[in-house]
This record gives structure tokens, C-alpha cells and sequence, in this order.
């Protein structure tokens, strides 16, 4: 692996808050074109690692890195061009259309002054029919079901343009059938686009099945990263969750602790 | 899943806002206005000699007949006038719809973050003054007003530090620090004697005293003050989907925040160092766009200043027919009941 290929990374990283670190001493190297997923139980560090690297939070110690630049160091629409983030929880205030809030994606692109130009419409038209929404272009955001919604706000972060997507928990609240209908959407971009995509799960079958790569954060330390096999073993999730689990057939069958 | 083929119900479907239309009665209704409001006041004014002494001393025309007062109360008193409520309407319109965005409150207004009250104890102070000074314009009043107006925000984001990224506690602050104010303006009331009458005159606004020299200033610093606000519209809209969501779409969030409450600050205290302070116009013209336009800021800032600017012009020329009422109260007694109605009709559809 040579480095010029790293899309995303941590170096040493650490946050404190007041006395308390929330990360210490965290390493990741995301390759571009990666599939990653982040895990750990509440309070590992998962959101605040995914506000370093994108750039919302400063590291008290070590580096976020975008490539070979540190995140805090680029200019905010400059980053917002390269890297799009679909948030866990976002407001959609608006009585707009879908279209409309899939172009509030080009925001970084966009000349205060000017509209959007045939370009940014063409990446607005190319990001709904990547995601499969094009039929809910008229649609009055507010009125999407949950899954729709995840969609959309997925399609808004391909609007960006950027070639690596972040997802704080894009499948909670969801069903099941939006859950895979997601996870099929991240492989798809991954594998046939070479998008490199970084999520944070809860749930840890929906991970283990879907994402090539695993990381498990525990108490603000990387304690575990590699291939789902490797990472969710019954003794680690005992460990760090506290509950006894058994992976059956590639799904997830828990019992209480 | 995917969902090419979902065909969207009628219901669902984002609903079409009437903007066209509606711009265009108020650009019509804001011309009218202003037309209006060279005729009527004390002195009615016949509408061709009207016509011929704008179109003599503006485009350069051949004078007419009409009377040598004609000319100068269309000139020196009724232009400045209307022109003066035009741009003042409009920066309060604009800077009201802005601080409702920032601060996701339906009950901001350009004066919220102690603006009025550092206005008013700085007009206060330069009522009482034993001094008589001219700057560009502006008596002692209206500088000490624009700088009180300015000196009260600076302190507001000042002391919020770096809790201006909460809303709460840049509400809170500016509560306070104009708590404090109010009460220097309330000491500067009770100490002022037969100043008391100017004082309140300043509270309750009025154009009465505009002059050219002043709109000359304060024109092209609420214009220019207006359109920087519009072309930020896209990081406002951006940061009502959220903080770290507007973050993510390339918005320095906490920039934009300041330059927006700078450029706010700045076309209010002109307007209150020209006009006094108004109320109602910052706080209700906003309101009833959204209602009309829907909550997107790059319709809402732009029609938040036209409407301003054609309800500002109305309301003076309201407050001067019956002879020179203070248009603070004109636009609290008109804007507030149309509001009313306007808000009962939408019927909760409404959302800031």
C-alpha cells in the first residue's frame, strides 16, 4: 500500500474534552476506493473520529488527514468538493423539492452571484439517478418516508462531487428492506465507482455483511481493524460490548449479557 | 429498492408558491406608493406638475408652469422622504429575515441583539448633549444612535464569545445587555425635562426630518448593506439545514454568522440614525414573505426587503396624512392586525 493511495487518515489522533480523552492515540489508514465501517458501543469516539477527519472537529493531539494535507488546514468549500458527509440527524426545514435539496449540494461549487449552471444541474440529474430517485425529483421533502429521506440526503452528498463519502449512521430508524436497499447503494458506489465510503454502524450484522473492512473503537482506542471475521470475534464483542454473541449463518443471533 | 417508478401523489408534491405574482404587486404596489407619496401629506400636489418637476430637475426636461413651492415640496421635503422610507423599510425587512434565519426564532427582529436600546440611549444621550453638531448629515441623534446601535451588537457577539455558535445564548446575552441599556435610557428619561417629548419622538420614529445629505449616506450603505446580505442567501439556507450539515457543504459557518449579523447591524443602525426606531416592520415584514414564499432564504431576503421598503413607504405616508403621526405607531397599528390575518389564514403551514 503506498501512501499517495490513502484517501483518509488518522495519525496518532487524540481528542480531550476538559479532562476527559475521548480518542487517544487512533491510526487508520483508509485506502481510496475503500469500503470501511466503524463500530464500537456509545461513547467509543466513532462520531467525534468521523468530526476530525471531516474536518468539524480539531484533534487535540496527532492528524486528520485528507491524502497527504490535514483536514483542518483546507479550506471549507475546497473540502466539501472532495469529501461529502451525510449527516446522522439533519433538518430538513424546507417545504422544497427533492431536486432542490439534491442541489443544495453544489453549494461549494456555486458563484454567490450566479445560479446553477447546466454543469451543476447535470451533477444534480447524475447523483438522483445514481441513488434511484430521479421518480421523486418533485417531491416535497418533508413528506419522504425515513428511507426515502436517507436517500435523498445521500444523493445531496453525491451532488458534491467529491470522490469519499462519510455516513454517521445512515441506517437507523430504518427497516430492514431500506437498511439493505442502503448497504447496496454504498457497495455499488464503492465497487463500480471506486467511491471510497466510511460509515459508522450500530448494528453489527448489517456490518459484518456488508463492509469488506471493519474498525472497532472502544473507549476512545482503535482496539480492533480488518476483515469482520477477524474484528467480531465472540470473545471481542463480549469484551467490548458485554454481551455473549454468536454470528450464525453471517447474521447476528444475541443474547443478554 | 430503488424508486424510479414512485409516482408522487398530488399531496406530496412540493406546492407551488405564487412568487412571480406576487413580486409583481409589490414592485407595482411599491411604485404606486412611492408616487403617492410625493402627491399627499398636508399639501395635496397635482400629479402632472408632480410629474414635470421630476422630470425637470431629474432627467433634465424643460420646466413648466407649475408653482415655485410645487418643486421644492416635491424636491426638498417629499423625495428624500419617500426615498428615505424605501431604504430604511427595506434594511429593516432584510436585516429581520436574517436574524429570524440565524437564530431560528420566529420573535428575532433587526433589533433583537440590543440594537433599539443601544440606539435609543445613544439618541437619548445626544438629545440631552449640550451640543449641536452635523456629520454627513446626521445630527449628534442620529451619529450617536447609529454608533449606539452598533457598540450594543459588537458587545452582544463580544460577550457571547465563543458561545455565539448557540442561539440561546447569543438571545440570552442580547437580552441582558439591552436590559442594561434600556435601563441608561429609562435614567436618561427621567433626568431629560422638556427633552422627554424628543426622546419619545425618536422611540416612535419618523421621516419628517429626512434630508437629502443623509439619504445621499444612508442609500448606498443599505443597498450595498442589502445586496451582500442576498448573495449569502446560499450559506443562510445551507446553515437552517444545520451547524455541522451546513459545515459539510463547504459553509464556514461560524464566518458567515458574523459577517451576516455585521451586515445586519449595519443597514438597522443606519436606518434608526436617519428614522428613529420603527417596530414591527423587521419583525413582521419577513413573516408574511415566508407565508407567501415559503421559508427558502434566497426568496425570503430579497422579498424581505421589497416588501419592507413598499410597507415602510405606506405606512409614512399613513402617518403624515392625518398630520405627522409617528410611524411606529402606524406600523404596529397596521402591520400587526393584516399579520394576524394572513398568519390565521395559513393555518399552521407555517414554519420558520
Amino acid at each position: 500500500m503506498s501512501s499517495d493511495l490513502v484517501a483518509l487518515a488518522a495519525r496518532g489522533l487524540g481528542v480531550r474534552f476538559g479532562d476527559r480523552w475521548v480518542l487517544q492515540d487512533v491510526d487508520l489508514a483508509i485506502r481510496a476506493g475503500e469500503r470501511v465501517c466503524l463500530i464500537g458501543p456509545n461513547g467509543a469516539g466513532k462520531s467525534t473520529l468521523i468530526r476530525c477527519l471531516t474536518g468539524i472537529q480539531a484533534p487535540t493531539t496527532g492528524q486528520a488527514l485528507l491524502g497527504s494535507e490535514e483536514v483542518g488546514s483546507i479550506d471549507r468549500s475546497a473540502l466539501a468538493r472532495r469529501l461529502a458527509v451525510v449527516p446522522g440527524q439533519a433538518r430538513l426545514p424546507f417545504a422544497m423539492s427533492v431536486e432542490e435539496m439534491v442541489a443544495l449540494g453544489r453549494t461549494p461549487w456555486l458563484h454567490p452571484w450566479r445560479g446553477e449552471s447546466a454543469a451543476d444541474r447535470a451533477a444534480v440529474n447524475a447523483a438522483m439517478r445514481r441513488v434511484g430517485i430521479e421518480g421523486m425529483r418533485d417531491r416535497d421533502v418533508r413528506t419522504l418516508s425515513l428511507g426515502e429521506r436517507q436517500l435523498v440526503l445521500i444523493a445531496t452528498a453525491l451532488g458534491q462531487g467529491g470522490r469519499i463519502l462519510v455516513l454517521d449512521e445512515p441506517t437507523v430508524h430504518l427497516d430492514l428492506r431500506h437498511q439493505v436497499a442502503v448497504m447496496e447503494l454504498l457497495a455499488r458506489l464503492s465497487d463500480e465507482e471506486g467511491l471510497t465510503v466510511l460509515a459508522v454502524l450500530h448494528d453489527l450484522a448489517l456490518a459484518r455483511e456488508s463492509f469488506p473492512r471493519l474498525v472497532l473503537l472502544d473507549g476512545g482506542r482503535l482496539v480492533a481493524d480488518g476483515a469482520p471475521g477477524v474484528v467480531l470475534t465472540p470473545e471481542r464483542v463480549r469484551s467490548v460490548y458485554g454481551v455473549d454473541a454468536r454470528f450464525v449463518h453471517g447474521a447476528a443471533a444475541m443474547a443478554g449479557a | 429498492m430503488t424508486a424510479q417508478h414512485v409516482a408522487a401523489a398530488p399531496a406530496t408534491r412540493r406546492p407551488r408558491r405564487p412568487i412571480r405574482p406576487f413580486v409583481s404587486v409589490v414592485v407595482i404596489g411599491l411604485c404606486l406608493l412611492l408616487v403617492a407619496g410625493l402627491l399627499l401629506g398636508t399639501v395635496s400636489l397635482p400629479l402632472f406638475d408632480t410629474i414635470g418637476v421630476l422630470g425637470h430637475r431629474l432627467l433634465g426636461l424643460p420646466a413648466g408652469t407649475w408653482a415655485a413651492s410645487t418643486e421644492t415640496i416635491v424636491m426638498e421635503l417629499r423625495l428624500p422622504r419617500v426615498l428615505g422610507a424605501m431604504v430604511v423599510g427595506a434594511g429593516l425587512g432584510i436585516s429581520g429575515a436574517v436574524l429570524q434565519g440565524l437564530l431560528r426564532n420566529p420573535l428575532a427582529d433587526p433589533y433583537v441583539l440590543g440594537t433599539a436600546s443601544g440606539a435609543a440611549l445613544g439618541a437619548a444621550v445626544g438629545i440631552l448633549l449640550p451640543v449641536q453638531a452635523l456629520l454627513l448629515g446626521f445630527g449628534i441623534t442620529g451619529v450617536l444612535a447609529f454608533l449606539g446601535a452598533l457598540a450594543a451588537v459588537a458587545l452582544v457577539v463580544r460577550l457571547a464569545g465563543a458561545g455565539t455558535d448557540s442561539r440561546a445564548s447569543v438571545l440570552l446575552v442580547g437580552y441582558a445587555v439591552g436590559s442594561v441599556l434600556a435601563a441608561g435610557l429609562a435614567l436618561a428619561m427621567y433626568l431629560s425635562g422638556d427633552d422627554l417629548r424628543r426622546i419619545v419622538a425618536f422611540l416612535l420614529g419618523s421621516f419628517a426630518d429626512v434630508t437629502w445629505s443623509q439619504v445621499a449616506i444612508a442609500l448606498p450603505v443599505i443597498v450595498a448593506g442589502t445586496l451582500l446580505i442576498v448573495s449569502r442567501a446560499r450559506s443562510l439556507d445551507a446553515m437552517l439545514l444545520g451547524d455541522d450539515a451546513a459545515a459539510h457543504l463547504g459553509i464556514d459557518v461560524r464566518r458567515e454568522r458574523r459577517i451576516l449579523l455585521a451586515l445586519s447591524a449595519l443597514v438597522t443602525a443606519m436606518g434608526v440614525a436617519m428614522a428613529g426606531l420603527i417596530g414591527f416592520v423587521g419583525l413582521v415584514v419577513p413573516h408574511v414573505v415566508r407565508l407567501v414564499a415559503g421559508p427558502s432564504a434566497r426568496s425570503v431576503l430579497p422579498l424581505s426587503a421589497l416588501v419592507g421598503a413598499a410597507f415602510m413607504v405606506g405606512a409614512d405616508l399613513i402617518a403624515r396624512i392625518p398630520g405627522e403621526l409617528p410611524v411606529g405607531i402606524v406600523t404596529a397599528l397596521v402591520g400587526v392586525p393584516v399579520f394576524l390575518v394572513l398568519l390565521r389564514r395559513a393555518r399552521g403551514a407555517y414554519e420558520l
